[in-house]
């Protein structure tokens, strides 16, 4: 029987590279290892070059400079309409961080730097911070099965959903979106999310699941599911996370620190 | 009434620094220049004698404190009185100090240059008072996400400082430090040639950094240090010189020599890190005018202060440190160089921990995947200890996407020391290589001397 193969198309990887995020694609490639998947890695290299939808299953957006935004955006606004169908119909889409700026419907940038137009694929409109946060981040995503992911957020932008717009889950430690307890957001194939890490280092499962949700939407399911034991390290990993953030505000109160907005 | 405030808060800067100097040696670079500043916010605007002609600010991510004290070391073998930051106090209030301890009781500054290590991210405000006639720019890179979010953010500060008739001293390999010399109507630029310890980034996962003009990406003909080398923009053309005002040239690590337009200078700190320390303070000191044969009398004899390098015994263990800047990639991906330039059998420990220079505290590791670690892997480590109480299973899992079994690495998820370094002296080989914090790393020395007391009593 033939392996069954996901086709990763990696967005811009030279500009949208900034914390890490190159360790979702390794990761990818090690989970898909683990489901008998193959994962098959395309580079889109350069703004404006046409996407090859018909090839990708997944395309991932990684978090980047916001000056580079616009620039990317130029090239992807004439293909707005089969990005769109592609998310709706067949495909996934993963924007990470402040790639989220790309699908949202607008990017308010403090001066003198001009505000620029997403591409408008998620109702959500961010805004650009007088000064960076960085936190740990903690959520659970908004699903029949909800699996709890963590990493780290470094904010240069808060996001407000539309009125219409699902978060991709909610807040157990950390800022997420803006604060008020939502984190990310998602419709149809597509998900944006604040958390950093590499996102899918730290959250095998997540991959796991992303992964067969793109064999699902292909008519494939995944060759095998794999152990517990699989994802040990990650497992012992995230324990130590949750002890060190639990602990976190009680520390910050001893030290007579208000937790920085 | 403002001239009163100025002279007060000099003078009680000037009794803290006398306070300090009897009470607590070592400590207080920040205390004066912070005390005077609450009672007179504009104080180095109103110090007397400055003047941007003999101002020299040394900024950017990596390599200002090294560049600023071989500056200075030049400087003084030259016969020149300094102001200067030495300790790599580089805040504003830090480098009030330094300007209290070299102004008289009425406000002037005695010294015939100043020469300050300015940090980044408060370059606006520090400049804003005290306007350097001389900027140089040591490079942008990836650094304290938590604090300056990304590298555009830094750029963008110091594009409010530059004026038209700063003279800039710009690091020619580094495509974001390049790119400021169009703000500017004289620049010097420094690099380094193409030497032994140059290498390439293989493998379908390397990525590069976005051009600062059209965000096409950049091209490297060869890395010198991480993300800094030879360039050229894949989009708009916007390229490194090959012909740099001051090039460092003939690298020779065995014998530590190198030389700039044929004139030759021995140098004590033999990694590429170093080089483009060494350039930078070259290409500023030729610029004042100081003669080659000084310069290289000083290159020869400088000692840096804080060094990144230090070793300790652990029984029959020798431990070789390598300082490293926890959300800086840069200076990770330079330490992984330095081992894997040692071929003999090693054990390398890991001790990232979570990340405590501001609040809230957080577990980032995410810049370890900005550096390869396949190279150390590939130059016979024969056991890996990953430390720390917070993220040391994120350090094994690291190891292991650069291919390192697991069985080869030994988790201690713990920050005590004895604890940490009882573990690695289970390990077999006397090799040892040890990359954290330099707190951490003075906590394990104290640890040792600890352990090595104990099995003598």
């Amino acid at each position: 029987m033939e392996q069954p193969c996901v086709n990763v198309l990696w967005m811009y990887p030279d500009s949208l590279h900034l914390h890490g995020d190159r360790g979702n694609l390794m990761a990818l490639q090690r989970v898909g290892a683990l489901l008998g998947i193959s994962v098959r890695i395309r580079r889109l290299e350069r703004p404006g070059q046409t996407l090859p939808l018909d090839w990708a299953d997944l395309l991932l957006f990684c978090s980047g400079e916001l000056r580079v935004m616009p620039a990317l955006l130029t090239g992807l606004r004439p293909q707005r309409a089969e990005l769109a169908g592609f998310a709706a119909q067949r495909g996934r889409v993963l924007a990470i961080g402040s790639a989220g700026t790309l699908l949202a419907r607008e990017t308010r940038r403090l001066p003198p730097h001009a505000s620029f137009e997403g591409l408008g694929l998620l109702d959500m409109v961010c805004t650009e911070r007088g000064s960076v946060y960085g936190d740990d981040l903690w959520f659970r995503l908004l699903e029949e099965d909800p699996l709890e992911l963590y990493g780290s957020q470094i904010q240069i932008v808060d996001t407000a959903l539309g009125p219409g717009q699902a978060p991709l889950g909610e807040v157990l430690y950390g800022r997420g979106n803006d604060g008020a307890g939502a984190e990310g957001a998602r419709r149809e194939g597509l998900i944006f999310t604040n958390a950093l890490g590499p996102l899918l280092v730290k959250n095998p499962r997540f991959a796991q699941r992303l992964l067969a949700r793109v064999l699902a939407d292909k008519g494939t399911p995944p060759m095998q599911v794999p152990a517990d034991a699989a994802h040990g390290m990650e497992d012992a990993a995230f324990a130590l996370f949750k002890r060190f953030t639990v602990g976190k505000e009680a520390e910050m109160a001893r030290d007579g620190v208000k937790k920085p907005v | 009434m403002q001239r009163l405030r100025f002279l007060a808060a000099l003078w009680a800067g000037k009794l803290a620094a006398l306070a300090i100097r009897l009470l607590a040696r070592g400590r207080g670079t920040n205390l004066p220049g912070s005390l005077a500043l609450k009672i007179d916010p504009l104080f180095l605007q109103h110090l007397r004698g400055t003047d941007p002609a003999r101002t020299v600010f040394v900024t950017g991510t990596n390599g200002k404190s090294t560049t600023t004290n071989l500056l200075a070391h030049m400087f003084e073998r030259a016969g020149y009185r300094l102001a200067v930051n030495r300790q790599g106090a580089n805040l504003t209030p830090g480098i009030a100090t330094s300007l209290i301890a070299h102004t008289s009781p009425f406000g002037r500054v005695r010294a015939d240059l100043i020469l300050m290590e300015a940090d980044e991210r408060f370059l606006p405000i520090t400049a804003g008072q005290l306007r350097p006639g001389h900027l140089c720019v040591t490079n942008l890179q990836k650094d304290q996400v938590q604090r300056n979010g990304a590298p555009d953010i830094i750029y963008d500060k110091l594009r409010q400082v530059i004026r038209r008739d700063t003279v800039l001293y710009l690091n020619n390999e580094e495509p974001s430090a390049g790119s400021l010399r169009a703000l500017a109507e004289r620049t010097v630029t420094f690099g380094v040639e193409q030497n032994d310890k140059s290498f390439q980034k293989p493998g379908p996962l390397t990525t590069t950094v976005p051009c600062p003009f059209c965000s096409q990406p950049i091209r490297f003909d060869v890395y010198n240090v991480d993300n800094v080398g030879p360039f050229c923009c894949t989009g708009c053309g916007y390229a490194s010189s090959p012909r740099p005002d001051c090039l460092v040239a003939d690298v020779d690590y065995e014998n530590g020599r190198f030389s700039v337009d044929g004139d030759p200078y021995p140098f004590g700190y033999a990694t590429p890190y170093f080089l483009y320390c060494y350039s930078a303070a070259v290409a500023i000191a030729r610029a004042f005018g100081l003669p080659p044969a000084v310069i290289a009398s000083a290159c020869a004899d400088f000692v840096n202060i804080g060094g990144r390098f230090e070793r300790f015994a652990l029984g029959d263990k020798t431990v070789q440190y390598i300082r490293m800047k926890q959300e800086n990639p840069e200076t990770l991906q330079s330490a992984i160089n330095h081992i894997a330039a040692d071929p003999a059998p090693k054990i390398v420990v890991l001790g990232l921990g979570e990340i405590r220079d501001d609040y809230p505290y957080y577990t980032n590791t995410f810049y370890t995947y900005d550096c390869d670690f396949e190279r150390l892997e590939a130059s016979e480590v024969t056991r890996y200890l990953c430390f720390s109480d917070t993220v040391c299973y994120d350090s094994a899992i690291r190891l292991r996407y650069a291919g390192v079994p697991e069985e080869r690495i030994c988790i201690v998820p713990s920050n005590d020391g004895r604890e940490v370094l009882r573990a690695l002296d289970r390990q077999q080989g006397s090799n040892v290589y040890l990359i954290t914090l330099l707190r951490v790393f003075e906590e394990l020395v104290a640890a040792a001397k600890g352990l090595a007391g104990a099995a003598e009593g």
